[in-house]
């Protein structure tokens, strides 16, 4: 969040916060592998990363980028 | 999936990139926390789970990769941030009304628990001669009750560092740790520091220290020698065994070439698993050689 999406702390706390709720707040009724389902996880990542990025399906790589952080 | 051996998702080109990785799996492979959510695949198929099994400290591997881009740079500072102190990890034993536990449980998160401070430790070590560079900042206290999954309370987490952060040697800590950072003091390359080998491997368990002194004491001074050897007990009599460990010590040492620098040995593992009488036994056995030893000491003790 603070390397490769290159949030400010503050606003990191702040969609820590929204996705922690979103993603614990319902726990799997049926438990399989694991308590919490990974689906609610991962449509809470994609909507942070669409956020800061303009696209959910941003690659992790960034090719000549020099400035940024190593993450 | 063997959890030694970490994968890195990273975020600029290298040797081994993971190409096709996007954000949100690179951030759900590194939140499948065994027992909270499941694994995920990623490309070939290929299995993750979270480094929390076995990697939850990552300062070694960030030293590795480190070492593989800046090597020939000087090392600037190491800060690694803890989750919450490892005591105060705690989870209640299965019984009575409470919710049951498998025991399996129970010897993972300790486990972590001790991989965690284990790596510290190692930290402390490697970084023993080059002051103000490597940075361990952990909550100490309050986070033990807080599960991972306990979303509603965030607003404990912060009143507990908050008080962590006010405490005056931590205080002092950070305001160190910004003048390193604003103005490092380039003492060593990461090269020339990976070449102290400090030996920690999973699979060594330790909290033994043995301390050589950085040059030979002054010569003529054998009451010294008595005196320090004097502090270091016997193994028990019924030790036996450990041969291979013993032997590693040794070379470790170096004990024939009788070389002057400093060398930390790190033994650590359960209490009970006989570090001591190992560290017992390999000085009595070294006796002969360990012409400039002048100190041990127990620093967790067993």
């Amino acid at each position: 969040m603070l390397g490769r999406l290159r949030m400010d702390v503050d606003t990191a706390i702040k969609h820590y916060s929204t996705l922690t709720e979103h993603v614990f707040s319902q726990p799997k009724r049926w438990k399989g592998e694991g308590k919490f389902k990974a689906t609610r996880l991962e449509e809470a990542m994609k909507a942070m990363v669409r956020d800061t990025t303009g696209n959910s399906e941003s690659l992790l790589l960034e090719h000549n980028e020099t400035t940024g952080c190593r993450t | 999936m063997d959890a030694n051996i970490p994968v890195l998702f990273r975020s600029y080109e290298s040797r081994e990139t993971h190409t096709n990785c996007k954000i949100w799996e690179a951030a759900r492979a590194t939140s499948a926390a065994p027992t909270f959510f499941k694994h995920i695949e990623i490309g070939r198929a290929q299995p993750y789970i979270d480094g929390g099994l076995g990697r939850n400290n990552p300062s070694r591997a960030v030293l590795d990769e480190a070492k593989a881009l800046f090597g020939a740079r000087h090392i600037g500072c190491l800060v690694s941030i803890g989750t919450g102190h490892a005591e105060t990890i705690s989870i209640k034993k299965p019984g009575g009304l409470r919710p049951i536990v498998p025991t399996d449980i129970f010897d993972t998160l300790k486990a972590i628990t001790m991989d965690c401070e284990a790596i510290h430790e190692a930290m402390l070590g490697l970084f023993a001669k080059l002051p103000t560079t490597y940075f361990r900042l952990n909550v100490e206290h309050g986070m033990q009750g807080i599960k991972l999954s306990e979303w509603e309370r965030l607003g404990n987490v912060e009143a507990h560092t908050s008080q962590y952060l006010k405490r005056k040697e931590i205080e002092e800590k950070l305001a160190l740790l910004v003048d390193v950072i604003r103005d490092p003091k380039a003492q060593l390359t990461i090269e020339q520091l990976s070449k102290q080998n400090v030996s920690i491997r999973k699979s060594d368990i330790f909290t033994w220290n043995i301390v050589y002194p950085a040059s030979p004491g002054p010569l003529n001074e054998p009451a010294h020698d008595q005196r320090e050897c004097k502090l270091c007990p016997p193994p028990v009599a019924s030790f036996i065994g450990r041969k291979d460990i013993l032997d590693r010590m040794c070379s470790y040492f170096d004990l024939e070439t009788q070389s002057t620098c400093q060398r930390i040995f790190v033994l650590h593992g359960l209490g009970g698993a006989g570090k001591s009488q190992l560290a017992f036994k390999f000085i009595e056995e070294s006796k002969g050689n360990l012409k400039r030893y002048t100190n041990w000491s127990n620093e967790i003790p067993p």
